[in-house]
């Protein structure tokens, strides 16, 4: 992994503008590491196609088990496969499915709450509803229902859990809308004739920006591992292509054959990414209680 | 005293029956046939086609379809699956089980050792404490399925203390297969259980009556069993009991970690089979326990914490 230049990710003018210190405080050293092992994961991911390192689908029988070399740092697989290549090429589904997750459950959330907190009645009871229903169906169920109708496959994975983690955002964004529209604030624009539209864009939702993107931070997490999960139980990200989840399946038979490596170094993969996302979204809302989670 | 019970009975009911509402429309998520659904694709005889025609109603309007399939499915009519050719009920009745010990088992584990570590080192505080702060942040962001994968490779395979897969046979050895098992279902929970409980012990420990109790010279372990521990429980008991209901869907999972014949195996192979109709019965199955459990606990915090009172709120 030589050769990547990683200067450009210093702090230089940004740390001093005031939202970069403000959110510097409020995450703190732990926090601040956090997002680092983020960046780095995510910078690992994006960068995978020019890292040195070996082709992971290279299949090569006289190195089955290979112990660490120059040629495999961290050893290879059953198949001789390099086990760090495909630790780095399984980032990139490990990562890009919970974003994708997270950006459509963020975007649909936010506006169903937004707008059935503005207008209340039936469709807020509604949306209230529907809600409270889906937060009560555990995410993997549901993907696992449309894997039986649909056919099992990345992208039914994550359409699934897309849809399961709205009332994630959802729940907070309205509890927080209904908050906001009380303040005086809402009703100066309105008699100053801003429409509604305009006060929700340009004022609600900004003012709720760090409980939606602490709650964005903690469902990209319960995606991440729920993904993998699915990944694990061959459902998810089809085997040829490395995912974190699919190679903690593909080592467990090795596990008992005395290879534990390529399992346990994507699981560590997996925990790291949760354990960073869970303490980023924890330090943003300031409370211990963002790690809810019920199912 | 009555109504507080009744309109959460009514919201049970309401939530059950979306939720089966839910899960039966997922059928029609793919335009088509729902018999090649149902079937998943493989060709029945004419015989079974009619069968399965009747026994979804095929020919009524989509509402009384779904009134038809769920009073089948109250009287215990589950259908027929095409993938293990049984009877749905014959296959979830064969493998409830292992499941229900294997939940049954994780949920000892979060109430015994979560509550007794996040209480004690609430009280205790020091290092025993930082210690558990450090390890219970770890210890939430681990999945079942890599907990499963690290107990394997240390308690099967190196020490080979318990077997790494298998259900057992006869109580005593199921209960050693599933130790492993309950074990990786209980992990990430247990460090949340663990959290909470710490956060409510000290939270009690700052309050103003302890101050009072201590001021009038109770010793500190009166104190504590009489005044930290029974308020705190309060919060601690509703965390509980709705992680326990989250271990449902956590079984799916763990169970194929360490290849147990348990509902949510049944579950995934279901899935694997394109089998839509056991899919629907177990999901249905795990969704309803969760209700059901979850009431359950709402019901008994307002049976701990006399100022919520039976009657009151929604």
């Amino acid at each position: 992994m030589s050769g990547v230049d990683l200067s450009p990710v210093e702090a230089g003018p940004i740390a001093k503008s005031p939202t970069w210190s403000r959110l510097r405080r409020r995450l703190g050293p732990l926090g601040l590491a956090a997002l680092a092992a983020i960046g780095g994961l995510w910078l690992v991911a994006l960068l995978a196609p020019v890292l040195p390192v070996a082709d992971p689908t290279d299949v090569d029988l006289t190195s089955t088990f290979a112990p660490p070399s120059a040629g495999h740092p961290l050893g290879a697989d059953s198949n001789g496969r390099d086990i760090l290549a495909r630790l780095v090429w399984g980032a990139r589904t490990a990562l890009l499915g919970p974003l994708v997750v997270t950006v459509v459950a963020t975007a649909v959330g936010v506006l169903l709450a937004v707008v059935a907190a503005w207008r209340g009645g039936w469709f807020d009871s509604v949306i209230s509803r529907v809600f409270d229903l889906l937060f009560g169906f555990p995410g993997i169920l549901l993907a696992l229902v449309v894997a039986a109708v649909v056919g099992a496959g990345f992208g039914a994975a994550v359409a699934a859990l897309s849809v399961a983690f709205i009332p994630y955002i959802g729940r907070v964004t309205r509890a927080g809308a209904l908050q906001q529209l009380r303040l005086p604030y809402v009703a100066a624009l309105r008699v100053l004739g801003q429409s509604p539209t305009a006060i929700c864009a340009r004022h609600l939702v900004p003012n709720l920006g760090a409980i939606i993107v602490a709650q964005a931070a903690l469902t990209f997490g319960y995606a991440l591992v729920d993904l993998a999960a699915l990944s694990y139980l061959g459902l998810g990200v089809d085997q040829a292509t490395p995912d974190w989840g699919g190679i903690v399946a593909a080592g467990q038979a090795d596990i008992l054959s005395g290879y534990p490596q390529q399992s346990l170094y994507a699981g560590a993969l997996i925990v790291l990414a949760v354990a960073a996302f869970s303490i980023v979204a924890e330090r943003l809302a300031g409370r211990a209680h963002a790690w809810r989670r019920l199912w | 005293m009555v109504r507080f019970p009744v309109t959460r009975l009514a919201g049970l009911v309401i939530t059950l029956l979306a939720a089966s509402f839910l899960i039966f429309s997922s059928l029609y998520l793919t335009p088509g046939d729902p018999i090649s659904t149902l079937s998943g694709g493989r060709t029945l005889p004419p015989e079974a086609v009619e069968a399965v025609r009747q026994q979804y109603h095929l020919d009524d309007p989509f509402l009384l379809r779904y009134l038809a399939w769920l009073g089948d499915v109250v009287r215990g009519d589950l259908g027929e699956s095409f993938a293990f050719n049984a009877a749905v009920s014959a296959l979830v009745s064969a493998r409830a089980g292992t499941t229900v010990m294997l939940v049954a088992m994780a949920s000892v584990l979060i109430v015994g050792v979560g509550i007794t570590l996040g209480v004690l080192g609430g009280i205790r505080g020091g290092l025993l404490d930082k210690g558990m702060l450090v390890t219970t942040v770890i210890g939430q962001a681990v999945p079942s399925f890599v907990a499963a994968m690290v107990l394997i490779w240390l308690f099967a395979v190196r020490w080979s203390w318990f077997p790494a897969i298998g259900s057992g046979e006869g109580f005593a050895d199921r209960l050693h297969h599933l130790t492993l098992p309950a074990m990786a279902l209980a992990l990430a929970y247990l460090a949340y259980v663990a959290r909470i409980s710490r956060a409510a012990t000290r939270d009690e420990l700052g309050r103003e009556h302890v101050e009072t109790a201590r001021a009038r010279g109770f010793s500190s372990s009166q104190v504590v069993r009489r005044h930290v521990v029974r308020n705190a429980m309060i919060p601690i008991v509703t965390v509980s009991g709705l992680t326990i209901a989250g271990l449902l869907a956590g079984t799916v999972v763990v169970e194929r970690a360490f290849n147990l014949d348990g509902l949510g195996s049944l579950l995934v192979e279901a899935v694997v089979r394109k089998d839509v109709a056991v899919v629907q019965a177990v999901s249905l199955i795990l969704v309803t326990a969760f209700v059901v459990v979850n009431t359950l606990v709402d019901l008994l915090y307002r049976v701990l914490d006399p100022r919520m009172g039976l009657a009151a709120g929604p």
